[in-house]
């Protein structure tokens, strides 16, 4: 009534999936550069479909019961691709000096910003919360930490000036931060100030 | 219908085998149940480690070097030889099925004890591989250490790498379970070649559990073995 494998297709398919082992770990220690990822997953997948239609008898089953399976497939790549086109995507939007995490902060044109006058640039908290603030906090994952920067230009705001015209990118976790210069020498001296005050305040996750 | 029941009940009014239940036209139509059933389990199992599947990939994206890193602190040697171990598991676990589909129960007995013989070996090397990351301490959130410029992701790919792991080793336990029970079954001569139904479900367990040790080793021991980014 069902259909019964010979013996030989089963030690044919476990002789397949120890080749397919050997292959998969010769590969990781073969420096293929952006592709031992994908030849990683690749052999996992075929390896994963040889057990699905031998081992499991998919391939001899009702098509109701292959339509499940096929379908778990579909939507289990369908659900990591959702998510990867978030992950992937965000450092793509235009922002002053090419790509960054900004995507999720467009440049603020120069009428919406306050005026850099005395008072404004006396309390930059509202600017802080536009610009710098939106990335850098002491809690941050995706940029430094404001305790860190503080450790490094603690006694050189103008570093930070400098930086925030140009900004370089030390590691490859953070995105690159985009430019700033065009707040003005004014603004940033007035943030730079304001955010090693906020350093020290700002609760540590320490 | 109530006639029927009574005629059942009053010792089998009609002629039927014993497994067939009662709103099953045949076995063959009772048997594609079974195995749809099984699927539809397995389908909400492959969303429950995609959760975990998805959660490795973002942070994977995120922290390339520290999963690099992390990946050559687990031992290939032991993550290698288990996966051998457990395809292994997956072949005598084919074979008992296939002995209870040709009506040999003694054959189909030895392939499972087989099978949970392997599963104990996997468990075993798993448990001293756990082991040994306690005793370099780590094990996240217990006094972890490391060394190195991305300790705290490294954290986070170990605390990856215990879930799934923990959690498919769980799934091993559980598998152990179910098999020394079909053995039992087996045992007592509850298959034949017309119903061995729970067997092949068994099956259906067993090798779904192997199909994501086949993603985790690589995931997981195999991220970047040539050292590239450290030179």
């Amino acid at each position: 009534m069902s259909h019964i494998s010979p013996k030989s297709t089963y030690y044919t398919i476990f002789g397949a999936l120890m080749v397919l082992t050997a292959a998969t770990v010769g590969a990781a220690f073969t420096n293929l550069g952006h592709l031992n990822f994908p030849v990683a997953i690749g052999i996992a997948l075929f390896k994963a479909t040889l057990v699905i239609l031998f081992f499991m008898h998919v391939k001899y089953s009702s098509k109701l019961t292959k339509l499940v399976v096929g379908g778990t497939i579909f939507f289990v790549l369908t659900l990591f691709g959702l998510t990867l086109t978030d992950y992937l995507s965000r450092g793509w939007m235009a922002s002053p000096r090419g790509s960054t995490t900004a995507g999720t902060l467009p440049r603020i044109a120069e009428a919406e910003l306050p005026a850099p006058t005395a008072t404004a640039l006396a309390n930059p908290e509202a600017l802080w919360g536009v610009t710098c603030g939106t990335c850098h906090s002491n809690t941050t994952k995706t940029a430094p930490t404001l305790a860190e920067i503080r450790g490094l230009y603690s006694t050189d705001p103008a570093k930070i000036v400098e930086w925030a015209k140009s900004p370089g990118r030390k590691r490859k976790q953070f995105e690159q931060m985009p430019s700033f210069v065009h707040l003005g020498d004014a603004r940033l001296q007035a943030l730079a100030a304001y955010m090693l005050e906020r350093a020290e305040q700002a609760p540590t996750n320490q | 219908m109530h006639n029927a029941a009574v005629a059942h009940a009053d010792g089998h009014g009609h002629a039927h085998h014993p497994a067939l239940q009662h709103h099953f036209e045949t076995l063959q139509q009772q048997k594609e149940a079974s195995v749809l059933g099984m699927w539809i389990f397995i389908v909400q199992e492959v969303m429950f480690f995609g959760g975990l599947f998805t959660a490795y990939m973002i942070y994977r994206i995120w922290y390339p070097e520290a999963w690099m890193e992390g990946s050559l602190e687990l031992d290939i040697l032991m993550g290698g030889f288990n996966t051998v171990v457990l395809i292994s598991s997956s072949l005598t676990m084919a074979l008992a099925v296939r002995a209870a589909q040709v009506g040999y129960p003694k054959a189909t007995v030895n392939w499972l004890l087989v099978t949970m013989l392997l599963g104990l070996v996997f468990l075993v090397v798993k448990f001293f591989e756990y082991k040994h990351k306690w005793e370099l301490h780590h094990i996240p959130g217990f006094g972890f250490q490391f060394e190195g410029p991305h300790a705290g992701q490294v954290e986070i790919f170990l605390s990856l790498y215990f879930a799934l792991t923990g959690l498919h080793a769980l799934h091993m336990v559980i598998g152990f379970g179910i098999l020394s029970v079909i053995a039992w079954m087996a045992h007592k001569r509850r298959f034949s070649p017309e119903w061995y139904t729970p067997v092949e479900m068994a099956g259906l367990y067993w090798h779904f559990v192997d199909i994501v040790w086949i993603f985790l080793f690589p995931l997981l021991y195999l991220v970047d073995r040539t050292g590239a980014h450290l030179k």
